[in-house]
């Protein structure tokens, strides 16, 4: 029998399209999707069925402004099944996937949008895909990320919370400051509810918190300068300074690994990356980029670095020993 | 139906004939439809697909080295002058014939369109049909049962199942039924694949099939590559198909698959959606008005099979042995070899019915630096359970000695949970082998010969139609 090889490339071509695709055509959306639109929200539900007995509740915040449109795009073209692949890798069980939009809420139409939470790559994928990539932003050095934690800590209910004391984990990618305070008409505004006043960010933060493992990726050590310090107040070791944002996946994936102790450190990380084939350098650079929170997990693990002559150390001398000693 | 003239008007006698594989595929059809090409290229030759689809692949080396693996056009088609018809029920795929006319044209041959006839009656494969076949066999996992991933299957069992949905080559010309057709088709196959696949295991390879069907793009897409198509290559009525094939003075039915992978005569599941024989040849000829045909089955010296399904006498040992164009990657997985069969080819002579002779290829692979071959002449049941489970059902084997399986027997011509009974028997097997190996072709060929009730007639000992040698004569 045959091969299939012509029909199989015709049947690539108009897959792959999505590749070969600009990221206006792969994000049709040409303003907040009616089903994103978070007005009236009440509360966007993570729950354990009999299928996913285990869910595991993970919240990506994608920065929709013009310079961080990279990000979803790679998702959709490419990222997503591998994120999958590589949680499965780290025996995380029942993932359920929130995608959530932030933008700008000075100046943007839809700063804040909402998908729900799903189980299977193809919703998975339309939340994404529907998100619309308004490229807005810009001026103010501030995005509305306080935005997202507030959404969290309000509008979410998660099964892994109230049946299993277990937090899910948001991934927000960013590279400016957030406000420092959620701006109650802007509340109003874009979630039609009222608030009393408004709230200092350093309070939704410690809101979304208590149901949520809190991390803030910056996409490339540049961009690390304008907002680092900041978010480092705010999160600590949670602020995750990537140096590409090729590694947003791999990384997200490597968090949950770690902090669900699925990956014991940062060996580990590299083996299951490896494994699952990753490119040597995008191997490194995740590690390199993790390094400080995995330290932060496992505080033996500095001493044991610097543990020279003690157990465990190399039985081989060094080079230099073995040259001149 | 116009009668068939018995003589063309130039007084040359009209020869018919059909290249039918009697394996698993992979046999040299390619080959032997581009030699008879060659041989009666001075009149006029068309070549006839009368079954499968876009997951034929027929290889085809020339002396200078070109190669061209046939899926949709005839192997004959590096010959100038000679035609292919797609005849129904071949199941076509029209941007898969696109594809494979830029690889033509790379080799050199760029009037292919120009001499393609399709009937308007076929069937076509949309992107929908290849994505959920797809995930059919995506879901089967494990029980995967070697599809090729063209669609072709899923073609034929949704025009079975929704008939009023089916799309015909004819209608690809008329656009805004097409759009219309082509829209209800999406939305009918996004539902049944949510409705029997929505739990099927996360693998990478389906979420892009997923989101293909459920995108609203590519219905668009595929339209205006497959109006491309049928612009150049205008679906015609049975009326001119008939015409053709009458007005030449060699027909050739060039046979996809082969007998063992045939819809009702296989083993179930590993099967193609398609009729092999010369019954299927039968019937494409009779509703051209062509007469007597002349079929002949072709294989190698050994066995071969592309994909999932029992093989009882594979052996990796035979893996030394060259293989140019069958590597084992893309949709089908494993490309694996085995030694020649007498039970299978009796059993694939049994379900075509009587030859009038055999073509058989790679008879080169006796050498002293090859894996010897070696003849199996019968099966023994592997383990006790599996033979209490055979050996009370006399129906479906013959059995010579106590012990000893030498034929598989057919019941009925449209019975699967016998052909299921067969594919367990035979993933049972345990090949018995003649004590000494195949000395040479020779050896080979006398042994063919008494199984199949026929000549070898045309033997090739190399990849091109320059290696092919007449052994019993062709007389046509």
């Amino acid at each position: 029998m045959g091969h299939g090889n012509y029909s199989h490339a015709a049947h690539q071509a108009m897959l792959a399209d999505r590749a070969a695709l600009s990221a206006n055509e792969i994000f049709a959306q040409r303003g907040c999707h009616a089903l994103m639109d978070p007005r009236g929200l009440k509360a966007r539900e993570s729950r354990d069925s009999a299928d996913h007995p285990n869910s595991m509740p993970i919240v990506f915040a994608l920065d929709v402004t013009g310079s961080m449109g990279a990000i979803p795009r790679q998702l959709a073209t490419r990222d997503l099944p591998n994120f999958m692949k590589l949680l499965q890798a780290c025996s995380i069980q029942d993932p359920q996937l929130l995608f959530m939009a932030v933008g700008d809420a000075t100046s943007d139409r839809a700063p804040l949008q909402v998908g729900q939470f799903e189980s299977t790559a193809e919703l998975m994928d339309q939340w994404l895909t529907w998100s619309y990539l308004e490229e807005g932003g810009g001026g103010t050095g501030s995005e509305s990320y306080e935005l997202v934690f507030y959404t969290l800590a309000q509008h979410t209910d998660l099964d892994s919370w109230s049946k299993r004391k277990k937090r899910g984990y948001l991934f927000m990618t960013g590279d400016e400051l957030p406000y420092p305070a959620v701006a109650r008409h802007q509340v109003s505004a874009l979630l039609g509810e009222v608030l009393d006043e408004d709230i200092p960010v350093e309070e939704v933060i410690a809101a979304a918190a208590e149901t949520y493992h809190l991390f803030f990726l910056i996409p490339d050590l540049q961009r690390r300068r304008r907002c680092e310090a900041r978010w480092r107040e705010l999160l600590g070791d949670n602020v995750i300074c990537m140096e590409s944002p090729d590694d947003t996946c791999a990384v997200a994936a490597a968090i949950v690994g770690l902090t669900e102790g699925a990956l014991a450190n940062l060996d580990a990380v590299a083996n299951t990356m490896k494994s699952q084939g990753i490119a040597a350098d995008r191997v490194s650079a995740t590690v390199r980029a993790l390094k400080p929170y995995a330290t932060r997990l496992d505080p033996d693990a500095v001493r044991r670095m610097h543990l020279v002559g003690g157990a465990g150390a190399p039985a081989r001398a060094p080079w230099w020993r073995r040259l001149f000693g | 139906m116009v009668a068939a003239p018995v003589r063309l008007s130039h007084g040359v006698s009209r020869r018919a004939l059909s290249l039918i594989g009697l394996g698993f595929g992979d046999c040299g059809k390619g080959l032997f439809t581009d030699h008879v090409c060659r041989r009666w290229a001075r009149d006029s030759v068309t070549v006839v697909r009368y079954n499968g689809g876009a997951q034929a692949g027929h290889n085809v080396v020339l002396p200078d080295g070109r190669h061209h693996t046939f899926s949709q056009f005839a192997a004959g088609s590096f010959v100038p002058n000679v035609w292919t018809v797609l005849a129904f029920p071949v199941i076509v795929h029209p941007t898969a014939l696109l594809v494979e006319h830029e690889h033509l044209v790379r080799q050199g041959v760029v009037d292919a369109f120009a001499r393609l006839l399709v009937d308007s009656r076929c069937l076509v494969t949309t992107p929908f049909h290849q994505a959920l076949g797809r995930l059919r066999e995506l879901a089967r996992a494990a029980n995967a049962h070697g599809s090729c991933g063209a669609g072709v299957g899923e073609t034929v069992r949704h025009a079975q199942h929704r008939p009023e949905q089916a799309l015909r080559y004819g209608e690809l010309t008329n656009g805004s039924r097409l759009r219309d057709k082509v829209a209800v088709m999406q939305r009918s196959l996004l539902e049944e694949a949510e409705q029997a696949l929505a739990d099927a295991a996360f693998d990478p390879r389906a979420a892009p099939e997923w989101a293909l069907l459920r995108d609203a793009r590519v219905g668009e897409r595929w339209i205006e590559q497959a109006m491309g198509v049928a612009a150049r290559v205008p679906g015609c009525e049975p009326g001119r198909i008939a015409e053709r094939l009458q007005g030449s003075a060699t027909v050739v039915f060039e046979g996809a698959q082969g007998m063992l992978l045939d819809e009702w005569a296989g083993f179930h599941p590993h099967t193609t959606w398609s009729s092999v024989g010369p019954a299927a040849v039968r019937a494409v000829a009779d509703d051209a008005g062509i007469g007597d045909v002349k079929h002949f089955g072709v294989l190698r010296s050994y066995l071969t099979r592309h994909g999932r399904g029992p093989m009882p006498t594979h052996d990796p040992g035979l893996d030394a042995v060259p293989e140019a164009h069958n590597a084992s990657d893309g949709w089908q997985g494993e490309f694996r070899r085995g030694h020649p069969d007498a039970v299978l080819l009796a059993y694939a002579r049994l379900c075509a019915g009587p030859l009038d002779g055999l073509f058989v290829s790679h008879l080169d692979a006796f050498g002293a630096n090859q894996p010897p071959l070696r003849w199996c002449h019968g099966y023994r049941i592997q383990g006790d359970g599996d033979s209490a489970a055979f050996h009370g059902s006399s129906y479906d084997v013959d059995r010579v000695q106590s012990d000893l399986i030498v034929g598989l027997r057919r019941r009925g011509d449209r019975d699967l949970d016998h052909q299921t009974t067969l594919t367990r028997l035979l993933s049972a097997a345990r090949p018995a082998y003649e004590r000494e190996a195949l000395r040479d072709a020779a050896a080979l060929i006398r042994r063919y010969e008494d199984v199949a009730g026929c000549r070898v007639r045309l033997g090739s000992f190399g990849p091109s139609h320059e290696a092919v040698r007449s052994l019993a004569g062709l007389d046509l």
